[in-house]
C-alpha cells in the first residue's frame, strides 16, 4: 500500500464518520419536531380542570332558566336566605337540580356562596351547605354575576320550591331582603344591586 | 381535540342568547351526522361522543365503540340542559379521544 493510497482511506473513514454524525443530528432534531405529547393526561390538574369547567357549564345553565335569580332572591320569614337553599339533596330551584345532577351525583364536594357589596363593603352569604366545612387549599372556585333589578320579584322558601311572593312584593318594596340596594346606584334607575354566586368545590 | 369537539357541538347546539341550554333537536341532528372528517378527527384516532344523564344512564352514543377503556383516552365532559324533560335538570356530553 503506498502512502497515498493510506491518506485516501483515512479521509474515507474521517467521511464516514462525519456522516454518521450528521444522520444522527437530523434524527434527533426530527425527533423533537414531532409532537409526542400524550394525548390524555390524569392527576390532579387536569381533575380540577374538569371539574371547574363542569361547575361553570352548571352556572351558565342556570344562569340560562334565571334559577340563580329565583336562588339569590328566595327568602325565609326573616328576609335571609336559608343555608340548605342550594342543598342537592333537597333542590328548591333549578340550580340545586343542576348542582344534584352535576357535582353531587359524581361525589364532589362543595360550598355556594352570594356574594355583595353593602354599607361595610364586601358581604358573604353561604347558601349550601350549613354546617362547619372547609375548602382544601387546590378546590376551585368558579362564580358568575347576576343582576338585580328593583322590579324583581322576592322570592319564599316553600316546602320543596321558591316561589313568587303572593303579594307580589319586590326588591324594592321588600324592607328585610339580606342585599340591600346598591348605594352606589342612581335612585332613578331599575337597578337594585350586582350580586357573584360562587361555588367553590373540590 | 376532545375538548374542542365537545366545545363545538355544545356552541352549535345552544339557543339564541343561552350558553348552556341546547336546542335538542339541533343536538340530535349534529350526532346522526357526526363526520369525523368534519370534526378534523384524523385516521388514526378513535372518537367516541356520548349523552348521559346525572345517573349516568346513557341517552345516546355515536362513533367507536368504547366498551373496554383502551386507555390513554382524552376525555371532555360538557354539562347542558334541554327544555325536554330527558335533559331538563343537567346531562353530559361526553368525547373521548383515543389512538389505535
Amino acid at each position: 500500500m503506498t502512502q497515498g493510497d493510506s491518506s485516501r482511506g483515512q479521509t474515507f473513514t474521517l467521511e464516514g464518520v462525519i456522516g454518521a454524525v450528521l444522520v444522527l443530528a437530523s434524527v434527533v432534531l426530527a425527533l423533537q419536531a414531532v409532537n409526542i405529547a400524550p394525548v390524555a393526561s390524569d392527576g390532579v390538574d387536569s381533575r380540577n380542570d374538569r371539574l371547574e369547567t363542569r361547575t361553570e357549564d352548571l352556572l351558565a345553565a342556570a344562569a340560562d332558566s334565571d334559577a340563580l335569580r329565583t336562588t339569590v332572591t328566595c327568602v325565609g320569614p326573616t328576609g335571609d336566605p336559608e343555608t340548605g337553599l342550594a342543598n342537592p339533596n333537597d333542590p328548591r330551584t333549578q340550580f340545586g337540580e343542576l348542582l344534584n345532577q352535576t357535582l353531587a351525583q359524581n361525589g364532589d364536594e362543595f360550598v355556594v356562596f352570594v356574594e355583595y357589596r353593602d354599607a361595610d363593603g364586601l358581604a358573604r352569604t353561604r347558601l349550601y351547605p350549613s354546617g362547619d366545612i372547609n375548602a382544601p387549599t387546590d378546590a376551585v372556585s368558579v362564580s358568575r354575576q347576576v343582576t338585580l333589578y328593583d322590579s324583581d320579584p322576592v322570592h319564599r322558601v316553600a316546602t320543596d320550591s321558591c316561589e313568587p311572593d303572593s303579594d307580589g312584593t319586590t326588591l324594592a318594596e321588600e324592607d328585610q331582603f339580606y342585599i340591600d340596594r346598591s348605594a352606589d346606584v342612581d335612585e332613578t334607575t331599575n337597578l337594585y344591586n350586582t350580586v357573584r354566586v360562587r361555588v367553590i368545590a373540590w | 381535540m376532545a375538548d374542542q369537539l365537545a366545545d363545538d357541538l355544545i356552541t352549535n347546539s345552544t339557543y339564541s342568547g343561552e350558553e348552556r341550554t341546547l336546542n335538542r333537536s339541533k343536538l340530535d341532528t349534529s350526532l346522526n351526522n357526526f363526520d369525523r372528517v368534519d370534526a378534523g378527527i384524523p385516521d388514526r384516532e378513535q372518537v367516541n361522543v356520548t349523552i348521559q344523564n346525572g345517573t349516568g344512564a346513557r341517552i345516546s352514543t355515536v362513533g367507536d365503540s368504547f366498551d373496554i377503556n383502551p386507555g390513554g383516552v382524552a376525555t371532555s365532559v360538557r354539562t347542558f340542559v334541554t327544555r325536554d324533560q330527558e335533559c331538563a335538570d343537567g346531562c353530559q356530553l361526553i368525547v373521548r379521544v383515543w389512538s389505535q
